[in-house]
């Protein structure tokens, strides 16, 4: 029989964490409408992935990259600034 | 008439126990048993089974629930898996001594801690020399009969032993637990002509007449053990005898203690056990038509071990190729294999015997390992060592280092969670605010996938064992003289709260320095959503039904921050995700003190209570606004409510968004509302009181 070699560390602990990437989880993307984002961070506060981050003006954008496609954001958002777009967003 | 339904191993499990109408049903969920409670609790709900539901806090509690149930003579079930089979392990060693006909069914699952759910034999081999009788299944209508047939041969007052029912779990071939397949349901006519009531045979509890245990010498209590030992023995002629008759009732037999399969002219065989067997079967056809001579043995009866029939078989053969699903570490071999090899050894002549150790951790056997094996059956010439399947070389290499220094502490990652998880929510906020200086303790449930992968020293627990482990991490950092460093500990409400309660009582009690936050989310969710000791009165979960003959949980949620801080701790506080800056600011003052502090944070699971994944928060926010969830700390000063809504909602909104409360009639909202206000009475009563 061909013996598959395996090499692994004594215990499963590593000090390198690699991200997860789990967008291919998403069927809905959070799109961030500017003209009535009121900054408020309510979306930053209340993802469950912390996938939000500020740009320059202090306007709130999610990182798809993390983004599971949840809506808690475009939910708890005080202004409905947040539209919840079908995946493939357009571009 | 017998009619087909399609089920999974576990429900047959299920419907096998429906028809043997046992009194007392015991449960705890462990992956990947519970499908076998989940079907019971319906069974009961439906009115179709009249028995005592026990939801038990634990694996050792579900144990010897039945040591006292069949002490006071009912027929009793319990179920378990992997590391519940190991928690239950004391009761586990008393059944057989007691000579208890309980049956047991194990769903079987490595027995490690490190998360995985595969199966492997690691968890009932480990219980393999107590006493029990062990049926290893290879189909669900095997484990349906085998339950049956259990309760004949453990009832047998020749044998009045305790039987386990064993199916494969989790594993890519084999899906025993969880394939749905057709399965003939007996009538239950039929099943009572074959299996007659209980009415404890050997002793009862009962005030008309009373027994007492007594006290035995060293002697008299070997000589008792050595009863047991040929009680066991004895259980082979009732096992036989047990299926023989099943075949004159039911026109199927399982072929007692083991079946041989294509043996009839066989040069070699191969011998195994358990689902497994249902692939060696097919890989043995393949071969037999290419004229391959190789037969198969399947012990279907692990204990006893069935020494004189495979002494008579064993001497038809060549060679004997055995595959087993467990590796008795320090002896380099799988258990069957050891057996097999001592029940044959002082034979003139014997068969050459080969070991594979195969499919540990629920790695898959596939056909093609077994027509490998086989072959080799075939062509051995010698002994060799004891192989594994896959052939693997493993060796060790170092721990990961970080090349490039420390990494941000929460790094940018989706977790491993659900979708809109709370507590993945909880877990970001809650880390922020921890700082760097912690080593953190997750105990085995949710919180694990929840928290994104983080560059903190963190270690996983068992389920009961969170408190104690960071127990020895405060004391081992406090012996380092590192008086900075936080021992942390984030759990479940099932894990803190049931399962390891009296871990964490006894951290409490020593006033251990431990920042512990529980994550509540109301239920066993890790293992889907069943019960736990902090579900509220009226919820439905798969394990609190709603029919004609139950209406989900018949009692209150446990106050679980009330009595932490009845245990005299130092910092306790309730806490919610939709009040984050609150949480914050609790983290912050707990992280001050010393001592055991503990903060409960309320984790909605849409998943687990029904409802669209976005609404995470606002079910929070209704759960405090409506006082289901007060938010409150308690300190050396008193208990004080650090938040008061304006205006009350009435509790019937907070329900009416979960699935899990619709069929709540309006006498057990109004019962809700009142359980709702009485604590928040309570608690005002609390926050006046001076100390």
């Amino acid at each position: 029989m061909r013996r598959k070699v395996i090499e692994i560390p004594i215990v499963p602990f590593t000090e390198v964490i690699r991200p997860k990437k789990l967008a291919s989880w998403r069927l809905v993307r959070p799109v961030v409408n500017k003209e009535t984002c009121s900054k408020c961070g309510d979306c930053a506060l209340y993802c469950p992935e912390g996938v939000f981050v500020q740009d320059d003006e202090g306007y709130y954008y999610p990182t798809y990259d993390y983004c599971k496609g949840c809506g808690v954001c475009a939910h708890e958002c005080p202004t409905g600034a947040i539209d919840m777009v079908e995946e493939p967003a357009g571009g | 008439m017998p009619r087909i339904e399609l089920m999974t191993g576990n429900e047959a499990i299920a419907w096998g126990v429906r028809l043997s109408r046992p009194k007392v049903i015991s449960a705890f969920p462990i992956t990947p048993q519970p499908r076998i409670l989940e079907k019971l609790a319906r069974f009961i709900a439906d009115g179709e089974l009249d028995a005592e539901y026990v939801n038990t806090e634990g694996d050792y509690s579900m144990v010897a629930v039945g040591i006292g149930s069949e002490a006071v003579g009912v027929r009793t079930f319990l179920s378990t898996s992997g590391q519940g089979f190991a928690y239950g392990y004391e009761n586990i060693a008393y059944v057989p001594v007691l000579r208890l006909p309980i049956v047991m069914a194990v769903s079987n699952r490595v027995l490690a801690t490190s998360g995985t759910v595969g199966t492997d034999y690691s968890d009932s081999m480990t219980g393999r020399d107590l006493g029990w009788i062990q049926y290893y299944c290879e189909t669900a209508q095997e484990a349906l009969d085998t339950v049956i047939q259990a309760y004949r041969v453990a009832e047998d007052p020749r044998v009045l032993l305790p039987a386990m029912v064993c199916i494969s779990g989790i594993e890519p071939e084999r899906y025993l637990t969880h394939t749905a397949v057709p399965v003939e349901v007996p009538d239950q006519g039929v099943v009572d002509g074959y299996l007659p009531p209980y009415g404890g045979a050997h002793f009862k509890l009962e005030p008309e007449r009373p027994l007492s245990g007594v006290r035995l010498t060293a002697e008299e209590l070997m000589a008792m053990e050595l009863n047991q030992a040929k009680a066991l023995e004895r259980s082979k002629e009732v096992i036989e005898e047990a299926d023989r008759e099943f075949l004159e009732h039911f026109g199927r037999t399982h072929d007692g203690l083991l079946e041989r399969y294509r043996c009839e002219g066989a040069d070699s065989a191969v011998l195994t056990m358990g689902a497994m067997a249902s692939t060696a079967r097919e890989a043995i056809d393949e071969l037999w038509d290419r004229g391959a001579k190789v037969g198969l043995i399947r012990l279907r009866v692990f204990r006893p071990f069935p020494r004189e029939e495979l002494v008579t078989l064993a001497k038809e053969f060549k060679t004997i190729a055995v595959v087993d699903r467990c590796l008795a570490r320090g002896t380099g071999e799988g258990a069957i294999f050891t057996d097999l090899k001592a029940a044959l050894y002082n034979l003139s002549e014997r068969p050459l015997l080969l070991g594979f150790v195969a499919g540990l951790h629920g790695v898959g056997v596939t056909q093609e390992d077994f027509k490998t094996v086989a072959l080799r059956a075939l062509e051995a010439e010698e002994a060799v060592g004891v192989e594994t399947i896959p052939a693997m070389e493993a060796s060790e290499r170092p721990i990961e280092r970080e090349p490039t220094g420390r990494l941000p502490r929460v790094s940018n990652s989706s977790t491993r969670g659900c979708a809109g998880c709370p507590m993945s929510l909880a877990f970001r906020h809650i880390m922020e605010s921890l700082g760097d200086n912690i080593v953190l303790v997750v105990d085995g449930g949710c919180g694990t996938p929840a928290a994104a992968p983080m560059n903190f020293p963190r270690i996983a627990s068992t389920l009961p064992g969170g408190a104690a482990v960071s127990t020895g991490v405060a004391r081992a950092l406090k012996a380092k003289g590192d008086h900075k460093a936080i021992s942390v500990l984030i759990g479940g409400d099932g894990g803190l709260g049931d399962i390891g309660f009296q871990p964490l009582s006894g951290a409490l009690e020593r006033n251990e320095d431990i920042l512990c936050i529980c994550l509540d989310n109301e239920a066993n969710n890790a293992t889907g959503f069943q019960r736990s000791g902090s579900t509220p009165y009226g919820a439905w979960t798969p394990i609190t039904e709603v029919g004609k003959a139950a209406r989900g949980k018949a009692v209150p949620k446990k106050n679980l921050p009330l009595i932490v801080a009845a245990h005299g701790a130092p910092y306790v506080a309730t806490a919610s995700v939709s009040n984050v800056p609150d949480l914050k600011r609790k983290i912050e003052e707990a992280k001050k003190m010393g001592g055991f502090r503990y903060i409960h944070v309320l984790t909605p699971c849409h998943y687990g209570w029904g409802f669209p994944m976005e609404r995470i928060v606002e079910v929070s926010r209704l759960a405090v606004e409506t006082n289901v969830w007060p938010l409150y700390r308690v300190t050396d000063q008193g208990l004080r409510i650090t938040y008061r809504p304006e205006e009350r909602v009435p509790v019937s909104e907070y329900l009416r968004a979960q699935k899990r409360f619709r069929h709540l009639s309006p006498q057990e909202v109004g019962a809700l509302q009142e359980m709702v206000d009485r604590a928040w009475g309570r608690l005002g009563v609390l926050e006046t009181t001076k100390l």
